[in-house]
């Protein structure tokens, strides 16, 4: 019998963070490389991936960062592992990321679902290239926004971010965190090509700046916890493993305590709440880019890096003297719909996307009934210039059928 | 060294060495969890378990003492270890 | 009442049911499957190796194996279907002073979550694994599965198993296990002296643990009962401990033939946490 090596074992600064290394400033990065700072601001100290473009630089950067701030960087075998990995991380307390694109994932729909279904909270990036398939991997794409909403298995809320910038990237992960975290929820960063490759000028404020929230934990002896029982904001608060509560976590329909009750009526309790804590806590996550909207009669609905052409498209219009407004979903789902419906000038929506029309299913749905809703894309490959969105503004209205 | 340990009396002399104590246990079943696998009946070193002839509630014959052998139990809590649903146990009796 | 009597025990609480979730017992494992007495001997390991009962975690897979979560008495994580090993991955690397075993059967560790234990493994990651192999799917009907072995029957293989299994400890002695060990329930207090021997160690440990299947696997087959299943292995089982590694490969299974258990294999090697706290050092004192 071999005796157990002792090994000296470091101070855990992955679930105690400490931030000694911080790179303030103002800097030139890349959206991916403000992502992966964005994460280490919010705490981020596990990250698990495989290398894809246009995601692979958020790996690259932290691989070298992580263990700077005492965190942990591991390479897994594929997107699933890495998946599943961050949710494994996550159940002691670090806060932890992944990073891919289209192909992986679609690999990671699994293991988000389990993330949903054990409320575990994590981030997910995603840098759309374009799709499907291996498609186009070295340029833009939008085309996973459906799969952001509806990927996974089951029925589920999402909660997608899309930023338009590299600043806005690196604020967006620190919101994603914060959100995840407050909502035990896995959130999605819905990156694009451009965004992720562009290098622009971020400023990253000292520590402390920007506030950083933390998860629900028990605060219950263990003889009075329930894994799965909710606070009256429906979030159920928190035991990490290794603190004593013998806790069980579950992907399949569960009670209070987290035992496996796989009937109508279990179902009927659990899959609703998973729903409604996410559509009921909008003031935490919802965040919203209106630019000239007060007096629009036409809107142009865009996200990511689209967004920033249509900004341009309303520019143009407005020197042509056309009521055009901006309406950038920051939170794309779930969608603000009410903030679109209170827009009450407007008679006309272009929705422009990298994409054969998915977002724009949604804004039809809910605006439909009072507003004509033109879909502005293209199949993956190239940004949409602000040209084609302004040509898309000013054509005529569609004769009713 | 707990070989001869097991030699020493409490009072400090010396057991005699051609009589080795022999254990003996009690078998405790928790008739409500045992599913009448035989597992604890087939490989009970000393035969001392049968199942019975009373269903439980769950529609099983859960293993019991055979009449006459209670006292033939050697505590090796073998039927314990292979008990998979956790329904059999030996206490050992203190000698 | 006296201070030091003796603690007798009520008739219904079995010694380890402060370690289950006992109100939830019975199992729902079949008349005659062997998962129980494995989850008991885990237990036991724990105990025996002094492990504090809230550094004890359990990361469970699907299928009839995995709901170890739901009886063993542990912070407890039942994933998906052969993601347990990443999951463990992860947490373990988050807090290293958890002790954590991945638990899931045959299907689940080696059919879709292969590729996982093989990276594990190379990587030399701080978990115990252990499988419950029983040949076949037994939570879906008794399917064929990569142990399934040659020419046997499943409700899949109807004409008999055309694929040939793969032969665990060997899987895990190629890619870099640093303890392997195969024994059947029936080698219980063998198993159980493994866990506690092993709980506490470093590096990928591997446990194969051969469980009787009676309702699919053993009567397919017509091996029979569980009890039948057990005496089937007890005429078979041949003892090999610390084999050379040009004899891992004879520990192949066949129907029918002797079937080779033991500690195969019990190394030093490296782990991937060791060497990744030297890299946080270098990254830590190269940048001040």
């Amino acid at each position: 019998m071999s005796e157990a090596r002792s090994v000296t074992e470091p101070p855990n600064l992955i679930l105690s963070p400490v931030w000694d290394r911080p790179r303030t400033g103002t800097q030139f990065l890349s959206g991916d490389h403000a992502c992966a700072e964005g994460a280490l601001y919010a705490g981020c100290r596990f990250f698990a991936g495989y290398p894809i473009t246009p995601a692979t630089e958020i790996a690259e950067r932290l691989a070298e960062r992580l263990p700077e701030v005492g965190g942990q960087y591991i390479q897994m075998e594929d997107e699933i592992a890495s998946m599943i990995a961050i949710l494994g991380a996550s159940v002691t307390g670090a806060k932890s990321m992944t990073a891919t694109s289209g192909p992986g994932f679609s690999l990671m729909m699994e293991n988000l679902g389990l993330a949903y279904m054990m409320e575990v909270p994590t981030v997910v990036v995603d840098v759309q290239r374009g799709g499907p398939s291996t498609g186009l991997p070295t340029t833009v794409g939008q085309q996973d926004m459906m799969q952001a909403r509806f990927g996974p298995h089951g029925d589920f809320t999402s909660i997608s971010l899309s930023p338009q910038s590299p600043q806005e990237a690196f604020n967006l992960t620190i919101h994603a965190f914060n959100v995840a975290e407050r909502l035990r929820t896995p959130v999605l960063l819905m990156m694009d090509e451009v965004v992720g490759h562009m290098h622009e000028r971020v400023v990253i404020p000292p520590p402390g700046e920007i506030p950083l929230v933390a998860r629900p934990r028990a605060t219950v002896p263990p003889e009075e916890y329930h894994t799965y029982r909710p606070g009256p904001d429906l979030v159920p608060p928190m035991a990490l493993a290794g603190e004593g509560y013998s806790v069980l976590f579950t992907g399949l329909t569960h009670d209070e305590d987290g035992r496996p009750v796989t009937t109508y009526a279990a179902q009927k309790v659990l899959v609703p709440r998973l729903r409604d804590k996410i559509l009921k806590n909008r003031d935490v996550y919802e965040r919203l880019g209106l630019y000239k909207t007060e007096d629009a009669t036409t809107l142009v609905v865009a996200y990511g890096i689209t967004a920033r052409s249509a900004r341009r498209a309303v520019d143009l219009g407005r020197e042509k003297g056309l009521a055009l407004g901006l309406f950038r979903p920051i939170s794309v789902w779930p969608f603000p719909a009410e903030q679109l419906r209170s827009l009450k000038n407007v008679t006309k929506i272009v929705v422009a996307e990298i994409n054969l029309g998915q977002v724009v299913l949604e804004v039809r749905r809910i605006a439909g009934p009072y507003a004509e809703v033109v879909h502005v894309g293209n199949p993956g490959g190239q940004v949409i210039s602000p040209e084609t969105i302004l040509e898309a503004c000013m054509s005529p209205r569609r004769a009713k059928p | 060294m707990a070989i001869a340990n097991s030699l020493q009396t409490s009072h400090g002399s010396r057991a005699p060495i051609d009589k080795p104590t022999r254990h003996h246990g009690t078998v405790h079943v928790i008739e409500l969890r045992c599913k009448e696998c035989n597992f604890c009946v087939q490989f009970c070193p000393e035969e001392v378990l049968e199942i019975s002839d009373h269903y439980t509630p769950r529609g099983y014959r859960p293993a019991r003492v055979k009449t006459g052998k209670e006292g033939d139990c050697i505590a090796c809590r073998f039927c314990e270890h292979v008990c998979p649903d956790y329904a059999i146990y030996v206490v050992e009796d203190s000698p | 009442m006296t201070a030091n009597a003796e603690v007798a025990l009520p008739p219904e609480l079995h010694p380890y049911d402060h370690l289950l979730r006992s109100a939830d017992l019975p199992t729902i494992w079949c008349p005659g499957c062997g998962i129980g007495t494995a989850v008991g001997a885990l237990i036991y390991g724990f105990e025996q190796a002094g492990v504090p009962k809230e550094k004890r975690v359990i990361v469970g897979g699907i299928g009839c194996s995995s709901r170890i979560v739901f009886y063993a008495k542990t912070d407890a994580y039942h994933t998906t279907h052969g993601r347990t090993i990443p999951f463990a991955t992860g947490l373990k690397l988050c807090n290293p002073s958890l002790n954590v075993v991945a638990f899931a059967g045959d299907g689940d560790l080696f059919a879709i979550g292969g590729n996982h234990f093989i990276h594990a493994a190379r990587r030399n990651m701080d978990i115990l694994v252990v499988c419950i192999n029983n040949f076949n799917y037994g939570m879906t009907g008794g399917q064929g599965g990569p142990t399934t072995p040659a020419g046997a029957l499943s409700t899949t293989t109807p004409y008999g198993n055309p694929e040939f299994p793969f032969n665990l400890p060997n899987l895990a002695w190629a890619t870099g296990a640093t303890y392997v060990a195969r024994w059947t329930t029936l080698d219980v207090r063998r198993l159980r002296n493994t866990f506690a021997d092993v709980v506490n160690r470093h590096g990928f440990r591997f446990v194969e643990i051969l469980t009787p299947c009676p309702v699919s696997f053993g009567k397919t087959n017509k091996i029979g009962s569980g009890v039948e299943e057990m005496e089937y292995y007890q005429a078979l089982e041949v003892l090999k401990s610390r084999v050379e590694s040009t004899e891992i490969t004879k520990t192949d299974i066949e129907l029918g033939k002797p079937i080779v258990v033991g500690t195969f294999v019990d190394r030093e090697r490296e782990t991937f946490r060791e060497r990744y706290v030297r890299v946080v050092a270098k990254a830590r004192g190269s940048k001040s």
